[in-house]
């Protein structure tokens, strides 16, 4: 007898559902939770990613976003108010008005030649925040930026900065906001614009799509989200520094999540970064402390090479 | 009769090279133009800049009265230009259906939010027209030239254009092809459409033309009844003695 295979975005919501249920009834030691607090963020930022990959674009430098994104709520924390709501709005606006720009200008470019500048987009909000050491404090960077607040519920009060398994479901929130995005950019009749648009955007444009308007801003969000990620993690670990939060790592991560979970896939970057992220830190870093990070090498290869279309997905 | 569109003095210059030099004519309601001429007359070059892929150097396009020159692809859609590619461009990983579909959901009568996500009965019925329902759900690359060609004037259509371009649909088709080409563009003109074509085959272009209008090395050389035109002297010497014909873009 043929047994039908289960639908992979059923496993998807199996996963989240362990996720959300699992510190409940179990011991959930803080470790664990604290590497999953960080896979629903980096699933976020590869799905914010994948927006602009939606567009026919493939990006290496958004680095650049999470990194002004990061820097933008350290200066605000550091310079202006540490309210979370005016951190983070300045960590999105920061990336999103370079993200527009970076929009704009590279307008005419495409393939090998995007993905080249966008690798070098980086270098300039990176080597600002290196050089300027009167406002960025250079290669220090910033420590003690504050934490996550508490937060008063009724009479319950949470502690998002200290309290591990809140941050988790914080960011599970998010997670799940991102996918709402994510899925909106595939099952919408504006997915089905930028569809039309990576599929071939001359024949798009004159079928009525907004070619240029449709691009713009879908990248615009996609770095806006992507900065606001950069500004959580800045909350999250209470220090940047440049090298960390403009590497290269970070541009390539969203890019190897996706493709393993799927890039057309509406959940497809989210599980990429659900199933590598903690396979990475909790089983593959204690064995190899130094060279974990080939992983990434690893599964670009392989999935390219078995399952070009995501995880679960036979290729044809 | 009412003006449709008028090129009035379109000159583009790629460069040192000039493309289209001072071109202007008209196209009437419920008139089929068509453009003859060697390679690299330009004939492409000027559906280029009509549909607003292609910038001109000088001159307007006025389509109903209102100049369209430099507007984006998706406003001449939208104001009733509709257009097909010589070299067929289906969306390669979408259905036949799906898009004819982007046309209609994207095109003059477009909408704003996700409600108009179904006109599969509309779809339906232009995949009808051009023969195609039995592909409906085979994958753009997977259809034959012909068929791309049609799906091309299907999906064309669903953006309910007021002037259809037609880039030579039967370069490169069988005679038999060509017959149903040309069908396909009298049973448009007997609904009324509006239609300019381009087409290197004369046989189809002077069967179903009311007017021609004939260019050679980006110059309007003569335009007139196919009659007239097919026998004057600079036509045919453009034609028989085709020079080195520059790039057609």
């Amino acid at each position: 007898m043929k047994k039908k295979p289960i639908p992979s975005f059923l496993i998807f919501w199996a996963v989240i559902l362990v996720l959300a249920l699992w510190p409940l009834v179990t011991a959930h030691p803080q470790w664990v939770c604290r590497v999953f607090t960080m896979a629903f963020l980096y699933a976020t930022v590869a799905m914010a990613w994948n927006l602009t990959a939606l567009s026919g674009l493939i990006s290496l430098g958004h680095a650049a976003y999470f990194g002004l994104g990061a820097y933008g709520a350290a200066l605000m924390d550091h310079y202006g108010s540490g309210n979370p709501a005016v951190t983070l709005t300045t960590a999105a606006l920061a990336a999103g008005v370079y993200g527009a720009v970076c929009a704009a200008v590279f307008r005419n470019l495409r393939g090998a030649t995007f993905a080249l500048v966008s690798l070098a987009a980086v270098e300039i909000p990176k080597v600002i925040a290196d050089n300027w050491e009167s406002v960025t404090y250079g290669s220090l960077g910033f420590v003690g930026i504050r934490p996550l607040p508490l937060v008063h519920m009724g009479r319950v009060t949470v502690d998002f900065g200290g309290d591990l398994t809140a941050q988790y479901y914080a960011l599970l929130v998010v997670l799940l906001a991102g996918t709402w995005v994510h899925f909106k950019a595939i099952h919408s009749r504006w997915g089905w614009a930028l569809r039309s648009i990576r599929e071939d955007e001359q024949a798009a444009g004159v079928l009525g799509v907004p070619v240029y308007p449709v691009r713009w801003s879908v990248m615009t969000l996609s770095a806006l989200l992507t900065g606001l990620c950069g500004g959580l993690y800045a909350h999250l670990h209470g220090f940047v520094e440049p090298p960390v939060v403009f590497s290269t790592h970070l541009s390539a991560m969203p890019l190897v999540l996706s493709i393993l979970g799927g890039r057309f896939r509406w959940f497809g970057p989210a599980l990429g970064a659900l199933v590598l992220y903690p396979l990475d830190q909790l089983v593959l870093h204690p064995v190899l402390p130094a060279g974990h990070a080939a992983v990434y090498g690893l599964v670009i290869v392989a999935s390219v090479l078995f399952f070009p279309k995501g995880l679960g997905l036979r290729k044809k | 009769m009412k003006r449709i569109l008028e090129i009035h003095h379109l000159t583009v210059r790629f460069g040192p090279r000039t493309i289209l030099k001072d071109v202007s004519f008209s196209v009437h309601e419920g008139e089929i133009v068509s453009l003859i001429g060697p390679n690299g007359a330009g004939k492409t070059t000027l559906f280029n800049v009509i549909s607003g892929l292609v910038q001109a150097s000088a001159g307007d396009v006025i389509f109903l009265g209102r100049p369209i020159t430099g507007w984006p692809p998706y406003k001449v859609c939208r104001a009733g230009i509709a257009r097909t590619f010589q070299i067929a461009r289906p969306f390669p990983d979408m259905s036949a259906e799906e898009n004819v579909l982007i046309g209609l959901w994207f095109g003059k009568n477009f909408a704003r939010s996700d409600g108009v996500l179904s006109k599969a009965s509309e779809a339906a019925a232009l995949l009808d027209l051009v023969g195609l329902h039995d592909k409906r759900h085979t994958p753009g690359k997977e259809l034959t030239l012909s068929e791309q060609r049609r799906l091309e004037v299907a999906r064309a259509l669903a953006t309910h254009p007021t002037l259809l371009l037609l880039d030579e649909i039967a370069a490169g088709l069988s005679p038999h092809a060509v017959n149903q080409a040309a069908q396909l563009v009298l049973s448009l003109r007997d609904r009324g459409m509006t239609i300019l074509l381009v087409d290197h085959f004369l046989n189809l272009t002077a069967r179903v033309s009311h007017r021609l209008v004939a260019l050679d090395q980006g110059e309007k050389i003569v335009e007139g009844s196919p009659q007239e035109v097919l026998h004057h002297p600079e036509v045919l010497s453009a034609y028989l003695g085709e020079r080195e014909p520059a790039e057609e873009v």
